[in-house]
């Protein structure tokens, strides 16, 4: 009876493993075969036109120009989140302010209230600061984001002792040194993983892009792999490459950070 | 806490930054948008000024939100329950039995998460597609089909297809989610119940899920505000038209489509803040639901 189950369990989480893999290797043989095999035979077996897809597709497809600009603009916001969510965390755990629980309540709120709706008024103001169809748009945002405040805010409750702090303040140390030697050091952990969780949020990001970005030197690789669809202009193998390319720079990342990624997933559910 | 006076000043300093992108980012986007609400600011006409709650009026009227609304919600209720049922599935067999490759196999689970979701439309409208689709072609030649279907030209596959997609993306996430739930519940419970002679199921019910009920309503209404805003697969798979039969409009796809493409920003404000209060309203219900449940 009990080696029944388990062979129930393992045949379910295989077919859900293949289920979530199947759509991937069918793409990734697909990238491999000629273009006109694609609409004439298939076969499974692994093709021959890998290269001759890719150099079709770099011929048509600016591919690396998206991948700079997303990471042009993704590294930024990053890096800003970083630091300025940190900042903001350590100012909301460790100091005591009037308006503080509001400010902190406000900021949460801010978080449930889909960032989409305020979509038409974020262009107009992006619009007046003559922002439009700059990098900007993407980076700038980054100073404000609440789920890291919130993350990081639990990571300095944990990890920076608050009598380490006097102990700094009493040997003369500043408060803006003492945020950057003594918290930031501390909280290093804390940050990469949380920035790892941003880096791929911002990097497949889509609406904003879509929305601020017009020109197509700066089309972003989430924005420019949407515009394939209209498959009559750009051959099938190309298309087929493009995206398997877009996937295993994701799927590196992935391989790379997977610890941190789950870890940070598993850790928003604590505290939702 | 450091409250020595002359710190006061600092605690703000440092959230400062924070605050004042939150202030410039977001809450005056949103009320921009508000206010834009009550205009006839339009580009094409060149129209702007303000209107009262005539856009208003022409949203509770407007056929194409009552569609867009339908579908997001269809597209929506057609995978959360499917999500749910997997997703708790999984979590319970990655806290509570002893199998290997256990890790393997979340990690596989998440990994459609990441892909960024024009990829995923892509791929899905290559798979999917009509002439050339390779599910067509596959069917073609093992004789099972004699014409290609269009599996994305028919608003009940389309549909199906699309939530299926949304599904494949999030299970995963919904499993390590619930995973954690239970770890985090003592297993002092369930050792007790296994002594008392309580099986899996009885185990489930009686402890587990009652214990991990905050996780689940959290899930849950995440699911739902997340899903009222679905906008990049049918968008990337449609070019924003939600074509077939407008099947595949959802609220979000429209009022991006009203405000970047007809230019039309203050109905397309209204849209937007007719997308808020019907994400309130859904929200608000199910919250009420799950707390009366609760107690």
């Amino acid at each position: 009876m009990k080696k029944i189950r388990k062979t129930a369990v393992y045949v379910f989480l295989l077919i859900l493993a293949v289920v979530c893999l199947l759509p991937f290797l069918i793409m990734f043989n697909n990238a491999t075969q000629s273009s006109a095999d694609l609409t004439t035979r298939l076969t499974l077996r692994p093709g021959t036109e890998l290269f001759h897809n890719y150099r079709n597709m770099v011929a048509q497809i600016p591919f690396w120009a998206y991948i700079k600009n997303s990471f042009l603009t993704t590294m930024p916001n990053v890096l800003l989140t970083g630091y300025f969510g940190t900042m903001a965390a350590y100012g909301f755990e460790k100091f005591d302010f009037r308006g503080k629980s509001i400010l902190f309540a406000m900021s949460m709120l801010m978080m449930v209230i889909p960032a989409q709706i305020s979509l038409i008024g974020l262009y107009r103001i992006f619009s007046i600061m003559k922002l439009l169809n700059t990098r900007w748009t993407l980076i700038l945002p980054g100073i404000c984001n609440v789920l890291t405040v919130y993350w990081m805010r639990g990571n300095i409750y944990q990890v920076v002792d608050t009598s380490l702090l006097e102990a700094a303040t009493i040997d003369g140390c500043g408060q803006i040194g003492i945020f950057h030697r003594v918290v930031l050091p501390l909280c290093k952990t804390g940050i990469v993983t949380i920035s790892i969780i941003n880096f791929v949020a911002a990097w497949n990001d889509y609406i904003n892009p879509v929305t601020f970005i017009t020109t197509n030197k700066k089309t972003t690789l989430s924005v420019g792999i949407a515009m394939l669809n209209n498959f009559d202009y750009v051959d099938l193998g190309a298309v087929y490459v493009a995206i398997t390319l877009s996937t295993i720079v994701i799927l590196v990342f992935y391989l790379l950070f997977n610890s941190q990624i789950m870890g940070g997933v598993a850790e928003g559910s604590v505290k939702g | 806490m450091i409250r020595k006076k002359r710190n006061i000043n600092y605690g703000l300093l440092f959230i400062a930054p924070f605050l004042i992108g939150l202030l410039v980012f977001r809450m005056i986007p949103f009320l921009y948008t508000l206010v834009m609400s009550f205009t006839n600011w339009n580009l094409m006409t060149g129209e702007k000024s303000f209107n009262g709650i005539d856009n208003y009026k022409r949203l509770l009227t407007d056929k194409t939100f009552m569609i867009s609304l339908k579908n997001t919600v269809k597209l929506w209720a057609m995978n959360i329950f499917p999500r749910l049922a997997i997703a708790m599935l999984c979590a319970v067999i990655f806290t509570q039995s002893r199998i290997k490759g256990k890790g393997l196999f979340k990690l596989i689970f998440y990994f459609p998460n990441l892909v960024n979701s024009a990829t995923i439309a892509i791929l899905a409208a290559l798979l999917m597609g009509w002439q050339n689709g390779y599910l067509n072609r596959l069917l073609l030649q093992m004789n099972l089909i004699r014409q290609p279907f269009n599996w994305l030209g028919q608003p009940v596959t389309a549909q199906r297809i699309v939530a299926a997609i949304i599904w494949w993306q999030w299970f995963g996430y919904s499993a390590i989610m619930f995973a954690t739930g239970i770890l985090n519940v003592s297993t002092e419970y369930l050792e007790a119940a296994t002594v008392d002679g309580a099986n899996s199921w009885q185990k489930f019910w009686k402890i587990t899920f009652p214990l991990i009920r905050p996780t689940v309503a959290y899930v849950f209404l995440t699911t739902l505000i997340g899903g009222l805003q679905n906008f990049e697969i049918p968008r990337v798979i449609t070019d924003g038209l939600g074509a077939p039969d407008k099947s595949l409009l959802t609220m979000t796809m429209q009022m991006h489509t009203l405000a970047f493409r007809s230019m039309q920003y203050g109905y397309g404000s209204a849209y937007a803040i007719g997308i808020f209060m019907t994400t309130a309203v859904f929200a608000g219900v199910s919250y009420r639901f799950i707390n009366n449940k609760e107690s």
